[in-house]
């Protein structure tokens, strides 16, 4: 019953606190999402504040009495004093690269201080154990903050937690963050050896064939193009010529490989996802040209590092409802 | 919640707020302690350094126990303030073996304010809260220090904070608490203590006690402490009139004078009525020394002004609680008054005639033969007189042990040498041994004026004894038998010895003399004013600051400056913005560019100096050659070396040119 009535009031809570602190890129410390509260040294400060008065009535001594109220009063500066630490602070989300699920991403974090005084011991973390130390805020800021993914599809960072008992440290003062990273978290792949379904009629037993045919035969060189892969440049000409050369190989272009969806018909939605996946970073380990094929969804065959980013960016979202999936950022006020 | 370690800054912080705090006890600490608080700092610098290992607890238990048996065997288990003290500053002492870690080193620093708080009830000097208050400060900015997050070596990007910027940091914070603070302090009404938790100091004063054993009062006669200050409000008596009565002694038991009647007491209700005392000759303050006991000084005939304070049957003024720390009170005396005029109860002649059942027969014999000549009270102490002042009685203060049975017999036909105790209770023993009621009285003669500000000073070695002797009709009459001792007779060794104590603060050196009465005064001042803050003159200063106003409009009152206060701390959020600073350049741009848009140009906001000038040209040909002075001059110093200054004489030169130019622009369009 108890229990209850606490997971009623936590998810109250959260539902409140999610509705004060909206979701946004850019956030401004404002009064509005800054909380402040006497932690435990705090307590213990009143509780010292109180002895010292005590001490001052019962032996009738008005310097000891001079002494408590103005511990009292330095408490009463000491909220000011620590919430002005944190109030004013500009903080904004960064870059967050894509990952895998389960890998690190790094979110870059930037804290901007429009104030004239530093912004001084604070902390940053999801949550108050595995907070970090924030060096002194002057001016701008960039931090990187870990974050790992636990399901495919966009970044759902949780609630980030900045706060300080900067100065005197019997206040604790906080905000929660929540903020939004463009980063994607990509399926985590799993390997096993490929499966077509032909795309094209020549496909299918043949295929392996095709890829075996591959790379080896060099069919001469042309201009790089960003895209191009690293292992393909002509790196001995560069040496001589100072121009980028690509090295061009003897392949069966449209027969490119597809992968495809239709090809894992005995498994689920999402592991056939992380099979895809893996294949296509074993196809783009093994820099060969592939297109991947999705229910309602085809990108053609291609290679390189963005066609690889395209491709596991479309398994990363497959089936993601589109209003979930922001790409332009929304700038607070 | 995550504990980091600490940086060095705050180690070094702690460890000089710990000496400070050490410092502001030392003279009543055992040596012990202060022995340990050196081994254990280098103790920890060492442990700092890393060449010393943390110890062990067991060696931590050990050391904790060794404290508290140390702290019993200097004190014992009678509780006082020293031994309490001297508890805290263990605890203080052997904590920082352990403080590793922001969330320890919270403990030190608020047993650090405890410290500081418990210094008031040993000194309360003016220039002892200057010194506590920096000691509050620098306390303060090791809690600072230690906020500032863990400060790891290896990374570099946390910004180290110099000690001095942590110290000024923590002054502002101490700065902007002064003004509330100051409000409640003259606000806030001081509680009367609800329970009687009165643990007094132990070595702390020095002063009159209870009995009178002759060698308490010589002690006394060479100290130079302060026992109680006295301002007159009315009148002003001679110095030889002040005779300031403390004790009664009525109790003789052949070698000590003691108390044993417990006169009634009576507590006179406050009333502020003043019509009763119109006839009081004198009306005195005293700020008082805390003595631990309950009696107060009083002159004559005393009745009391201030609440709290009884008189009791043989005119002594006593205070309902021990006088803990430094107390006001206000009385009225009628110096030519005696008290007793009425008759002597039946009870209190029997305890004023007590006398041992023998010994000090010679006295006796010889208190017989003096009466048979001289019948009448008053006539038997003339006679007394005249045989002290004839006879060979010496006044001194280190007068040699009385040995015998019979003190009083040695004392007066032996010895002969003594001070105002013997003389005292000599004297009472011959009249009670002629049947005329006497009594020893303990208190302090005479008072040492400041004439800076006005007050008199009674010191410890003011201590004297007297005699009050009961005649019928007249009452009790006050005898000083020392003062019959013929003024050659005190012997010179002892008194020039004692001179030389005092010789850096007599009144021959004028100068010293002027600085010790004006640093007098400041302490007087201090007394009368921060001490003495409560009650009544917290009651009249409020009505004097706010006027005369019923109780609802002083709560509103209160509660409106409350707030006005904390509102003025939180105001301080709003001036913390960054202010742009502009180079000079930048500033002059500026100018450039509101002289421009003030005759009617139009310029974009992110126009550059070029296009500035581009335009200013079109518009106004003929001036090229100013345009293009100012522009070359903006130029220079906007993309040269944008960090230089102009001189004055450059930048007013250059601001001149600006000005000139927009004038002539006008100029020019009017025409």
């Amino acid at each position: 019953m108890k229990l209850a009535l606490k997971e009623k009031f936590d998810a109250y809570y959260q539902r409140w606190l999610n509705k004060r602190l909206p979701t946004s890129r850019s956030i401004k410390l404002t009064q509005k999402r800054i909380f402040i509260i006497p932690n435990k040294i705090g307590l213990l400060f009143l509780a010292l504040v109180v002895l010292v008065f005590v001490n001052g009535v019962n032996y009738q001594n008005n310097l000891i009495f001079s002494l408590s109220v103005l511990l009292l009063s330095i408490f009463i500066t000491a909220i000011v004093s620590t919430y002005q630490n944190l109030s004013g602070l500009v903080i904004t989300s960064g870059h967050a690269n894509s990952v895998f699920v389960g890998k690190s991403a790094h979110l870059n974090i930037g804290l901007v201080n429009p104030a004239r005084k530093n912004k001084q011991g604070l902390w940053m973390g999801f949550s108050r154990k595995h907070a970090s130390a924030v060096p002194v805020v002057e001016g701008v800021h960039q931090l990187n903050i870990i974050y790992k993914p636990s399901e495919r599809g966009p970044f759902k960072v949780p609630k980030i937690t900045l706060f300080s008992r900067y100065p005197l440290g019997i206040l604790t003062c906080w905000t929660w963050l929540r903020l939004k990273f463009d980063g994607v978290a990509y399926p985590a792949p799993v390997f096993i050896p490929y499966q077509y379904m032909g795309k094209s009629d020549q496909a299918g037993e043949e295929a392996d064939d095709i890829i075996n045919l591959g790379i080896d035969d060099f069919k001469g060189f042309r201009k790089y193009q960003p895209g191009d892969s690293l292992k393909h440049i002509a790196w001995r000409q560069f040496a001589k010529t100072d121009v980028l050369l690509t090295k061009e190989f003897e392949e069966a272009q449209a027969q490119g490989h597809w992968l495809d969806w239709k090809a894992l018909p005995g498994h689920e939605s999402e592991a056939r996802l992380q099979i895809l996946c893996g294949w296509v970073v074993k196809s783009f380990e093994e820099d060969r040209e592939f297109g991947l094929s999705l229910p309602g969804l085809d990108i053609p065959v291609g290679r390189g590092d963005y066609h690889r980013d395209t491709c596991l960016r479309a398994l990363a979202l497959y089936g993601i409802p589109a209003d979930l999936i922001s790409q332009e950022s929304v700038i607070e006020k | 919640m995550k504990s980091e370690p600490l940086g060095h800054i705050a180690l070094l912080f702690l460890a000089v707020n710990l000496t400070l705090a050490l410092l502001l006890h030392m003279e009543r600490l055992p040596v012990w302690i202060i022995g340990a608080a050196i081994a254990v700092l280098v103790w920890r610098y060492f442990i700092y350094l890393g060449r010393v290992a943390s110890p062990h607890w067991v060696v931590k238990g050990l050391l904790v126990a060794s404290g508290f048996t140390g702290i019993y065997l200097t004190y014992g288990w009678q509780p006082s303030i020293e031994a309490m003290v001297s508890l805290l500053v263990a605890g203080l002492v052997l904590k920082p073996l352990e403080v590793e870690a922001t969330n320890e080193s919270y403990l030190l620093i608020f047993l650090s304010y405890l410290l500081i708080a418990l210094n008031f009830l040993f000194d309360q000097s003016p220039l002892g809260y200057i010194w506590v208050m920096a000691i509050l400060v620098l306390t303060l900015a090791t809690q600072v220090a230690v906020n500032l997050g863990g400060e790891k070596p290896e990374e570099n990007h946390i910004i180290s904070q110099s000690p001095g910027k942590i110290v000024g940091q923590a002054f502002l914070i101490f700065l902007k608490s002064i003004p509330l603070a100051l409000f409640l302090f003259f606000i806030l009404p001081r509680l009367d203590p609800l329970w009687s938790m009165n643990i007094s100091t132990q070595a702390g004063t020095i002063g009159l006690s209870n009995s009178m054993s002759p060698g308490d009062v010589a002690e006394l006669g060479k100290s130079d402490e302060l026992a109680f200050r006295v301002r007159f409000l009315e009148g002003k008596p001679d110095v030889k009139q002040l005779y300031w009565r403390a004790l009664v002694l009525d109790y003789f038991d052949g070698e000590q004078w003691s108390q044993k009647y417990k006169p009634e007491i009576d507590w006179p209700p406050f009333d502020g009525d003043s019509s009763e005392n119109a006839q009081a000759n004198v009306s005195y303050e005293i700020i008082l020394q805390p003595h631990d006991e309950n009696w107060l000084y009083a002159l004559g005939v005393s009745k009391p002004i201030t609440t709290g304070i009884g008189v009791s049957e043989d005119g002594r003024l006593v205070s309902k609680k021990k006088i803990h720390s430094q107390t006001l009170y206000k009385a009225n005396a009628q110096l030519n008054q005696t008290m007793g005029k009425a008759g002597l109860t039946k009870k209190a002649s029997r305890y004023y005639l007590q006398l041992p059942a023998s010994g000090n027969l010679k006295s006796r014999q010889f208190a017989q033969d003096l009466k048979s000549t001289h019948k009448g009270s008053l006539d038997f102490a003339r006679a007394l007189k005249r045989y002290i002042s004839e006879n060979e009685f010496y006044y001194t203060l280190s007068p040699g042990a009385l040995n015998s049975d019979s003190t009083i017999d040695e004392f007066l036909f032996e010895t002969q040498k003594g001070f105002c105790a013997h003389f005292a209770g000599s004297v009472v023993y011959l009249m009670r041994s002629v049947g005329i009621p006497a009594r020893v009285v303990l208190g302090y003669q005479g008072a040492e004026e400041n004439p800076v500000a006005g007050y008199y000073s009674v010191y410890q070695y003011n201590a004297h004894a007297w005699v009050e002797i009961w005649v019928e009709g007249l009452g009790w009459l006050r005898i000083d038998p020392t003062a019959w001792i013929s003024p050659e007779r005190i012997e010179q060794g002892v008194e020039s010895a004692l001179k030389n104590e005092f010789v850096g603060f007599s009144s021959g050196s004028s100068w010293l003399g002027s600085i010790r009465n004006q640093m007098n005064a400041l302490n007087y001042y201090w007394n009368d004013w921060m001490l003495s803050y409560k009650g009544d003159a917290q009651q009249k200063f409020i009505s004097e600051l706010f006027g005369d106003r019923d109780q609802a409009q002083m709560i509103g009152i209160y509660v409106a400056c409350f707030f006005a206060l904390i509102g003025a701390v939180f105001l301080t959020l709003l001036f913390d913005f960054k202010r742009v600073r502009l180079s000079d350049g930048q500033r002059l741009i500026k100018r450039y560019r509101l002289g421009l848009e003030s005759k009617g140009y139009e310029l974009k906001d992110v126009m550059s100096i070029k296009q500035i000038s581009q335009l200013a040209l079109t518009a106004s040909p003929h001036l090229a050659k100013d345009i293009n002075w100012i522009r070359e001059q903006i130029e220079v110093c906007l993309y040269v070396d944008p960090d230089s200054r102009f001189s004055k004489v450059d930048y007013r030169k250059i601001t001149a040119s600006i000005k000139k130019l927009s004038r002539q622009i006008s100029k020019a369009q009017h025409a």
